[in-house]
């Protein structure tokens, strides 16, 4: 019993690090594709974007 | 400003060159107000603000964990300063029964805890990044519109509403929709609320009590900021002028875009 959780926590280990890495360097791969829409409305709000507010 | 169906209602090239559609999907007043302070830190005070807000979302916060935090759309200081301001008054039923510490760090860090479905998917489909590259340049090209539903016309009863038996607005709910008036006011800003239609299936089930409930609260929110132009009437669109049951479809969103445009032409045209 011992052994087995030892071996499922070494097989586990990598992915409790990778999956935090991976999704905070590349969300876009990762997440659906409503991450874009709230991307999208951050940058505009932060005034990053290329969707330009204008007229203001 | 507001949730999904401003999302897909307001069409920015429907209405004027400077107007722009900042809503998001499943939002509440309480992220909505932190957004607004975050847009007016980073550009000019917009001339107006038409704020839109189905009924639904004064009494939950349906999105708050699911998108807002999980999409990492609120800074970490604005999830701080939430967490402080919720405090001072009893567990709402919105946060879910969560601890809010808990959560934010469990989300804060990526944590395959509330992450490893989206690892899981996002490695075995290789289409995620193109459609959320597709989704981002298509909301550029739109000034932040987008539709939800896209059936030519759905019947279906939003069953959220149509179930409501009565309306209490939320109490922190409240608070965060009189502090948007409030911060608009210190910002000169005119706001206006303008609500959404709902399908003509939903409208006919409403109940009576729910809805006078609804527009008493609105005409207090009226009384309390009489510069503020408060629209809440309830009304419909036939079925057809709607890609589901809550969200209008592109035929609707430009119908309901022109009616605006026409009701707001001092906005729009001047």
């Amino acid at each position: 019993m011992g052994k087995i959780a030892i071996k499922l926590l070494i097989l586990l280990f990598p992915f409790y690090i990778l999956c935090p890495v991976l999704i905070k360097l590349f969300p876009m791969k990762f997440m659906d594709k409503e991450y874009a829409v709230f991307y999208q409305n951050k940058e505009v709000s932060l005034g990053q974007s290329g969707g330009q507010i204008s007229g203001y | 400003m507001g949730d999904s169906v401003a999302k897909c209602s307001w069409i920015p090239k429907e209405l004027s060159d400077d107007s722009y559609n900042f809503s998001l999907y499943g939002t509440c007043p309480m992220e909505e107000y932190y957004y607004l302070r975050e847009y007016l830190s980073n550009h000019s005070a917009p001339q107006v603000l038409i704020y839109s807000q189905q009924i639904t979302h004064m009494i939950n916060a349906e999105a708050f964990w699911s998108r807002s935090v999980y999409f990492h759309r609120m800074s970490k200081d604005d999830l701080q300063d939430l967490e402080r301001e919720i405090r001072l008054y009893d567990e709402s039923p919105i946060f879910e029964g969560k601890n809010f510490k808990t959560e934010e760090f469990l989300y804060q860090t990526f944590s395959p805890v509330k992450y490893s479905e989206a690892f899981f998917k996002g490695m075995l489909s290789g289409k995620r990044y193109q459609k959320n590259r597709h989704e981002y340049l298509a909301l550029n090209r739109s000034k932040g519109q987008t539709y939800f539903g896209t059936a030519e016309y759905c019947d279906d009863i939003f069953d959220a509403a149509a179930e409501m038996k009565n309306f209490k607005a939320d109490e922190i709910l409240d608070v965060y929709f009189r502090k948007i008036i409030e911060l608009c006011e210190e910002n000169n800003i005119r706001f206006i609320f303008q609500s959404s239609p709902f399908n003509k299936s939903t409208y006919e089930v409403l109940s009576g009590a729910m809805v006078s409930d609804y527009l008493t609260y609105m005409d207090s929110i009226q009384s309390d900021y009489p510069d503020a132009v408060i629209n809440a009437d309830i009304f419909y669109y036939d079925n057809e002028y709607f890609g589901d049951m809550v969200h209008l479809n592109e035929r609707g969103a430009v119908k309901y875009s022109r009616e605006m445009r026409k009701k707001y032409k001092d906005i729009f045209e001047g």
